[in-house]
Parts: C-alpha cells; sequence; structure tokens
C-alpha cells in the first residue's frame, strides 16, 4: 500500500523526465545514421557512421571541444575565487550590507541575450564602448574584445552572469559558520591566511562541490551569449561544442550531422556527469 | 484476555532481528515501562505497537482486535514524543485538536475536549500561541495534551522526558504518574532511566538485545531479579557482583551445590564496613563518597573486585585504609554461570 | 584599529558591488538617452532624459506581447513544475528506498543533457505536434528543463522536515492527503516558495528554446532582444530600452522576493 502510493507519486516527474530523455535520443541515434538534409529532399539511406566522421573531422570540432573546457573551467575558477572573496568581504555586518547584497546579486537576473547585447555593444565596443573609453582614459589603445579575444569576452559575460551565483552560495554557508570555532583559532594565534585554510576552506567545501555541479550543469549549453556576439568567431575561436551543433543542424540544414554532434555533445555531457555525480552523493549524503 | 497483547512480534533491519520474539500481555489500565540500555530494541517495540515500523513477525492484539498490520491512523494509540514533534504551524489548541479535526469530530465537542485538557495540564493561557513561543516543559504538556484529548485506547510515551533539565524531569514525572492515577488510561513508557522506571511503573518490562530479560512489578525486581543483567541494571548504585570464588568456604554455608563459576550479589546497602576480623572479606578502601545523609564507600579485594558499601552514617574510614567488610547473610542473591539467579535474597520474604 | 578596517572593508565592498552593477546601471541610464548621447564620446551621465525609446520598441516589435508570452509561459511552467515535482520529492523524502538516491542522481543528469543535443528530435516532434511557436509549447519545455532541479530543491526540502512530526500525524489519523495538505504543505511552504521563484527567473531567462522554437506569435522578450542583435547599425538606446523592459519585471522581482530568492538560488542545497 505504501509503496503503491510512493510509486504512485513518482510516476508524473519520472515518467516525463524518462520520455523528454529516451524519445530525442532514440530520434537523435536514428537521425545520425541516416542522410538527412533538409535543403537536399529525398530518400533517407542508411549511411552508417558517416555523419559521425563529418562531425568529427570538422574543422571545428576539436576547437569546439576545447572552448567548451575552457570556457566551463574559467567561469567556474573565476566565479570561484571572486566569489569566495566577495562573500568573505561582505560577510560581517557593515554600513549598506543589504543595499550591496541586492546590487551583487543582480546580474543573475539578467537574461543571457540582455547579457550578450549589453556587454557586446555598451561595454565592448571598441569606439564608444565603457571599456574602450576607460582605456583611452588612461592613454591606452582601446581593444577590440570580440575580434581580438572573442573567447576571454565570452568568459567574461559569463562570469559576470555566474559570479553573484557563486557568491550567494558562500554567503549562505558563511553563515552557518560556527562562530566560537572561529574564536577559538584567534585565541590559538591564528592569522587570516591560516583561519581562511583551516577553517572557511572546509567549512566552504560543499558549497564549492555546489557551485561546480550548478555551473557545470548550466554552462555546458551556452547559447545565447555566442550566438548574440561573436557568432561562434572570428573562425571558430568563440564556437562551442553546442554553438558547432547548432551551426551543423540550423545553418546548414544537415540534420544527421547535427544529431550525431547532439549524440557527441550527450556523451560529454556524460563524461562530466561522471565527476559530477561523485560530487552530488557526497553532498547528498551529509 | 488481556487488553493488549504481543504474540512472538519479530523485527528485521536489514538481516539484523532487532526483536526477537517478544511475548507480553498488557491490562487495562496498566502503567508499564520498557526500560533497558541504549539499543535494547525498547523504542523499536514501542514504534511496532504505534505502527510506525512494520511488524515482521508475530501478532499483535487490542482490545480483542488483530491489530498487526493495521495502519497507525487506524490503531487508536496516542503517542508522546521525545522531541514532542508539535506542529510548529499550529497553535496548541490547533495542536491538540488536530486529531479530533481530522476525524470529524464536532467542533463544539472539540473545543470542549481541549479546554478541558489545557485545563488539566495548566495551559489554558498559551492555547492561542505556537510551540516556538513556549518553554520546554510546556511544550512537553502540550503533546501530552495531544495525546489526553483523544482519549486513546493506548498511550504511549517515547523517551518523553529526556529533553528537559534535571528539576522539570522530576516535577513532570509526578504529574505524568498523577495523570495516569486519574485518567486511569492504559500507558507503555519507554525510558533508559531507571529511576523513571521504578518510580511510576505498574510492571516494568527490562529490555536487552530485543528480547524481554524480566517482567515484574519495581520491587520485585529489585528483590528477585531472574539474572545478573537485571540485578545490575536496576538500583543505583549497582548490586556488588562478586565470583564465588572470592568467598572461600564460606560460600558453601549460602547454597548447595554451589554454582561453578557462579556469582554472589549484594546490595550496597547490605555490605557494612567493620573491624578487620568481623567481616568475610578484606579490602582496600579506593575513595569515600560523603552525601550528606549517606556515604559510599568503594573498596577492593585483594582479587581486583570493587565493592561499594552504602551507609547511613557518616563514615569514618579513609582512602588507603584496610577494612573488613560484612555481607548481610540474608541479602545475598546466588548466581550461575550464565548469570541465571539460583536463588535470590531470603530477606526478602521477612 | 578595528574602526579603519571596518571603513576599508566597507569602502571595498561598496566599490566592489557598484562595479558589478555597474553594467545593469548603464544600460538602465542608456535606455533614458537618445540615441546620440548613447554613443557620445565621452559617456555622458548627467542628460535630460527620454522615454521615447520606449515608445519605439512598443511600436516597433509590441513589447507588450512578448511580455505577455514570458509573463504566460514561466508562470504556467513553474505551476506546473510544482504541480509535478512536489508529489515526486514528497514521495522521496518520506518513502526513501535504497533507489531514491540513484533516482535523485540520474534527474539531474537528464537535467545535463545539452540542449543543443536533442533541439533537432524535439523541433521535429514540436512540428507534428504543431508546437512549435506556441505557449504550450514553450510551457512544456520550460517545465521539463527545470523539473529536475524542482525535484532536488524540494527533495532537500521536505527532507528537513523531522519525520517525528509526520509520525505524529499519522498517529493522529491523518490520512496521506492530510499529511500533506496539513502538515508538509504549511512547513514546506517556504521551499515551495523559494523553488518557485528560482524557477520562475530561470524561465523567464531562458533563451535556448525560445530562440529556435518560437518566434513572432509565442517569442519571449528572449527571442525580442535577440532581434535587436541585427548589424543594422547601432541603435543603442532602443536596444537599451527594449533590454530594460526584458529584464526589469524579473530584477524589480527578484529585488522584493530577495530573501526567499536567496534561499532559492542557492538550489536548496547549502543550509
Amino acid at each position: 500500500m505504501k509503496k503503491f502510493t510512493a510509486r504512485f507519486l513518482l510516476t508524473p516527474a519520472v515518467g516525463s523526465l524518462f520520455l523528454w530523455m529516451i524519445v530525442p535520443l532514440v530520434m537523435s541515434i536514428y537521425f545520425s545514421l541516416i542522410r538527412y538534409n533538409l535543403m537536399s529532399p529525398g530518400e533517407h539511406e542508411y549511411i552508417g557512421l558517416m555523419n559521425y566522421e563529418f562531425f568529427v573531422t570538422d574543422p571545428a570540432f576539436w576547437p569546439a571541444v576545447l572552448n567548451t573546457f575552457l570556457l566551463i573551467g574559467s567561469v567556474i575558477v573565476i566565479t570561484l575565487v571572486f566569489g569566495m572573496a566577495l562573500a568573505l568581504l561582505v560577510n560581517d555586518k557593515f554600513p549598506g550590507q543589504s543595499i550591496v547584497r541586492v546590487l551583487l546579486i543582480s546580474p543573475f537576473f539578467v537574461m543571457p541575450a540582455v547579457n550578450a547585447l549589453l556587454w557586446k555593444h555598451m561595454m565592448m565596443n571598441p569606439i564608444y564602448g565603457v571599456l574602450a573609453q576607460v582605456w583611452r582614459f588612461f592613454g591606452a589603445q582601446p581593444v577590440n574584445w570580440l575580434e581580438s579575444y572573442p573567447l576571454l569576452s565570452v568568459i567574461i559575460m559569463v562570469s559576470w552572469q555566474w559570479l553573484p551565483f557563486a557568491c550567494l552560495i558562500f554567503i549562505t554557508s558563511l553563515q552557518s559558520m560556527d562562530r566560537e570555532q572561529l574564536e577559538a583559532a584567534r585565541m590559538d594565534g591564528a592569522n587570516y591566511v591560516q583561519q581562511f585554510r583551516y577553517l572557511y576552506l572546509p567549512h566552504l567545501s560543499r558549497s564549492v562541490a555546489v557551485v561546480v555541479m550548478i555551473e557545470m550543469i548550466f554552462l555546458l549549453s551556452v547559447f545565447a551569449e555566442i550566438f548574440t556576439t561573436t557568432g561562434g568567431g572570428p573562425g571558430f575561436a568563440s564556437t562551442n561544442v553546442a554553438f558547432l551543433i547548432f551551426v551543423q543542424g540550423l545553418m546548414n540544414f544537415d540534420v544527421g550531422v547535427a544529431s550525431a554532434g547532439g549524440l557527441f555533445a550527450v556523451l560529454l555531457a556524460n563524461i562530466a556527469s561522471v565527476f559530477l555525480i561523485r560530487i552530488i552523493g557526497k553532498s547528498l549524503e551529509k | 484476555m488481556s487488553f493488549l497483547q504481543l504474540k512472538n512480534i519479530e523485527k528485521f533491519f536489514g538481516d539484523h532481528r532487532a526483536i526477537k520474539g517478544v511475548d507480553l500481555s498488557i491490562e487495562k489500565g496498566e502503567f508499564i515501562v520498557f526500560v533497558g540500555p541504549s539499543g535494547c530494541g525498547k523504542s523499536t517495540l514501542l514504534r511496532l505497537i504505534a505502527g510506525l515500523e512494520t511488524i515482521d513477525g508475530g501478532n499483535l492484539l487490542l482490545d480483542g482486535k488483530d491489530i498487526t498490520h493495521a495502519p497507525s491512523s487506524k490503531r487508536d494509540l496516542a503517542m508522546v514524543f521525545q522531541s514532542y514533534a508539535l506542529y510548529p504551524h499550529m497553535t496548541v489548541a490547533e495542536n491538540m485538536s488536530f486529531a479530533l479535526k481530522l476525524a470529524g469530530e464536532d467542533k463544539k465537542v472539540i473545543k470542549e475536549k481541549v479546554e478541558h485538557a489545557a485545563e488539566i495540564l495548566n495551559l489554558t493561557r498559551y492555547l492561542e500561541r505556537t510551540p516556538k513561543a513556549l518553554s520546554g516543559g510546556q511544550r512537553q504538556r502540550v503533546a501530552i495534551g495531544r495525546a489526553i484529548v483523544r482519549a486513546p485506547k493506548v498511550f504511549l510515551f517515547d523517551e518523553p522526558l529526556s529533553n528537559l533539565d534535571a528539576a522539570l524531569r522530576v516535577q513532570t514525572r509526578v504529574e505524568i504518574a498523577k495523570l495516569h492515577r486519574e485518567l486511569g488510561a492504559t500507558t507503555i513508557y519507554v525510558t533508559h532511566d531507571q529511576v523513571e522506571a521504578m518510580t511510576m511503573a505498574d510492571r516494568v518490562v527490562v529490555l536487552r538485545d530485543g528480547a524481554i530479560e524480566q517482567v515484574g512489578r519495581p520491587l520485585e525486581l529489585y528483590d528477585r531479579p531472574q539474572n545478573r543483567f537485571v540485578a545490575q541494571f536496576i538500583g543505583m548504585p549497582q548490586m556488588n557482583m562478586l565470583p564465588i570464588g572470592e568467598f572461600g568456604s564460606y560460600a558453601e554455608s549460602l547454597v548447595r551445590p554451589l554454582p561453578v563459576g557462579g556469582h554472589i550479589g549484594v546490595r550496597p546497602e547490605h555490605v557494612t564496613i567493620t573491624n578487620a576480623g568481623e567481616g568475610q572479606l578484606l579490602a582496600t578502601v579506593d575513595f569515600v563518597e560523603s552525601l550528606g545523609a549517606e556515604s559510599l564507600v568503594y573498596a577492593t579485594t585483594p582479587h581486583g573486585v570493587q565493592v561499594v558499601s552504602k551507609q547511613s552514617v557518616r563514615s569514618s574510614v579513609r582512602a588507603g585504609d584496610t577494612v573488613s567488610l560484612k555481607f548481610e547473610q540474608d541479602w545475598l542473591h546466588v548466581f550461575d554461570a550464565d548469570g541465571q539467579v539460583v536463588s535470590n535474597a531470603k530477606g526478602v520474604a521477612k | 584599529m578595528d574602526k579603519t578596517l571596518l571603513w576599508v572593508r566597507t569602502g571595498a565592498a561598496w566599490l566592489v558591488a557598484l562595479l558589478i552593477f555597474f553594467p545593469i546601471l548603464w544600460l538602465g541610464m542608456t535606455a533614458f538617452k537618445t540615441e546620440l548621447q548613447a554613443i557620445s564620446v565621452p559617456p555622458k551621465f548627467f542628460f535630460t532624459p527620454t522615454l521615447e525609446n520606449f515608445i519605439e520598441v512598443q511600436s516597433r516589435s509590441d513589447y507588450l506581447l512578448y511580455a505577455k508570452n514570458s509573463l504566460i509561459t514561466s508562470v504556467a511552467s513553474t505551476l506546473l513544475g510544482l504541480l509535478i515535482a512536489a508529489p515526486a520529492a514528497y514521495s522521496m523524502a518520506f518513502f526513501q528506498t535504497r533507489r531514491t538516491k540513484d533516482l535523485l542522481v540520474w534527474m539531474l543528469s537528464t537535467k545535463m543533457m545539452p540542449a543543443v543535443g536533442v533541439l533537432i528530435p524535439v523541433y521535429v516532434v514540436y512540428q507534428q505536434f504543431q508546437l512549435l511557436d506556441t505557449r504550450l509549447g514553450l510551457t512544456i519545455i520550460f517545465t521539463m528543463s527545470n523539473l529536475p532541479i524542482m525535484v532536488w530543491m524540494l527533495y532537500s526540502y521536505f527532507k528537513d522536515i523531522p519525520r517525528e512530526i509526520l509520525e505524529a500525524a499519522r498517529m493522529d489519523g491523518a490520512t496521506l492527503y492530510d499529511e500533506f495538505r496539513h502538515v508538509i504543505l504549511p512547513l514546506g511552504i517556504g521551499g515551495l516558495a523559494s523553488t518557485a521563484l528560482l524557477c520562475l527567473v530561470l524561465s523567464w531567462n531562458e533563451s535556448f528554446w525560445s530562440l529556435n522554437l518560437s518566434s513572432a506569435k509565442a517569442g519571449t522578450l528572449a527571442t525580442l532582444i535577440a532581434s535587436y542583435s541585427s548589424p543594422e547599425g547601432l541603435f543603442w538606446a532602443k536596444l537599451s530600452a527594449a533590454s530594460l523592459m526584458a529584464i526589469a519585471p524579473i530584477i524589480v522581482f527578484g529585488w522584493f522576493c530577495q530573501k526567499q530568492l536567496v534561499q532559492g538560488l542557492t538550489f536548496g542545497a547549502v543550509k
């Protein structure tokens, strides 16, 4: 009876997620094995693994894989380091603390498309952008961000968006920090570095796991920021796997190759999730 | 036939047999206390009765009805939890009336019953507060009130006093006992505190490792423990337990035939400190605890067995003194090598 | 000594906060400038604000339609998500089995499946069922992509409700429904609110699916903004006005519900 109820309550969620996972997966596998280009109608003949070959030998493939990892890795490192520093900075009471917090979390609410356009034009434009003006103010040659450092530009935008998230997680976690433990450490003569190393860091380890996990989930599919700013270029300099598949499928109209790419992305996500599941598994135990 | 009957009740957690076939009959109106060291299965047994754990073997009968597999909500039992488990979002009145409301009881009747219970428990002034705004003792009383209002067939208490401070614990203990006298409700009460067991129970059930060691009235357990475990679990300080060999030929005058590898047990109040030569055993005093009205003398025999003597006079002995221990012959319990009793003290009968 | 430290820290905190907030502030200011002021060198901090851009955006691309689509899809997907996720989380938290944790991890792993990986099949299916460019279609997609996170969050909130309270309710004669209605729901309302708020934000800001599956009819504000990215000259003021209108509702909403949202932003994982 109890078992039945428990199953019954789970069914909608499990069932819908299962469909959501399995239907596209099966279709992707099917599409990836046939010739299927929207621009060249005709029969969808079976062509084995050719689509995979196309996708993997695409000159953009390896750069895209590399960029995906660079993007995820850099953003995670940046948000972890600055997020932690910021959290420590605003943790104790000071005048205007609550306003500062509101300001800090705001970027998280900015939708990716706006984020991208805002940075592309008003911040990073080499002539009128704010950054260019700052550069000029200090007598430096303004940088053409999107042309010269396309991937870095995307990393900056995404980091700006996710920094508040990391910071908030750390702030929340710091609030449950044991005050007496800190006082004891101070009595023992621990300096700031030692306090950070032996008290704060261990306490924040679970939060670090959460930040890494959530950001990985969301950053694997960074798309709008690239789509609206660099368009993956110049060349493939800012193309990640997500954007490459988009280019194949919706711009080259090659469903077959795009599906193969999609499956590759799924594979990539699964490799990442093997690492993540270890982290999640641990953080679920508590 | 008895009111609540446990027939060979069993419970497994995985491969571990947590409750090993417990038989117990409880009469209507009885106050039963389950007592035992932590991990003995007393709380599990209570939860099996409550229906919060599923029974893996045996039968449970309440008032002639088999409730072995009935859900908790249909058993007509009320439970007071160790953490009180009050509904934090409801007022005291709502907490107490929740069960009646679910049962579809008339609003006026509910109000009367809640007010009556509140009066008994001295909670009338707090009816509109939420549990957060109450002290530990008040919360405790609300938890009891929640049970009283329902007038269930059996009250179940799961270590209800362990979250209270010492003074409040004594006071609440007295109140619960009084309440039981007034309501006459069948009660099962779980505790690890033998003082609670001794003072409140009609009958005490001593449990160890998921099995019953002995069932009996409090003084019966004190006077006639069936085995070494019960003998030492009940009573403070513990009953002294000396290997029979300690006594040499003297032991032979106590029992025949002598149980090989057995023990002689004697409660501290039946050991007196005398001058060398008058007692049965020589011992060296380790230390003396003077409690005012009485003093406890801890002494060690030459074989390294520690013996406690409780005296109602102030003792003049000091640590390091060599003394003679005198055991009152009528108050010795003899246990065999398996720990089962061979003979209880003769003094009880007198 | 302590006092100086406090002032240094206060100053530093304010400085960093303002730096981080600056892009949004600048966006807001630009939205009230004329196109010429928007690209002036050096940048103008003081100017006479104009509302022209907002009027222009509304008349040129019907802002209100997109805003309505955004509102409907995010609210509907949040409600639908709660409806599916809450019972599942309840079941997992209170009828835990050995497989519960695996199930939870599996759910999360579906979230890791990159959207692009399944874009084409979803596109094809949507085409079959005529869900392309419909609010229903977007609602379903938003719900599915938020569902794993909702289940996870609610699970961790429900798990914080002491078991004994539920047992007490059971002893009090509560059925499963009573338990949910009278105990779990009132006690879990904070968690439910946080979860709902977070999903509202995530859905509102969702860009990938709305860009690819919707356009003129069901397009959300993300679609509207993307349409301004075409390189047809620099209309920064109008772009800013449109952007501001797209993010303002959710930012202001976020400020008001800060406390609950902060809870939600931690995905229930950090207490």
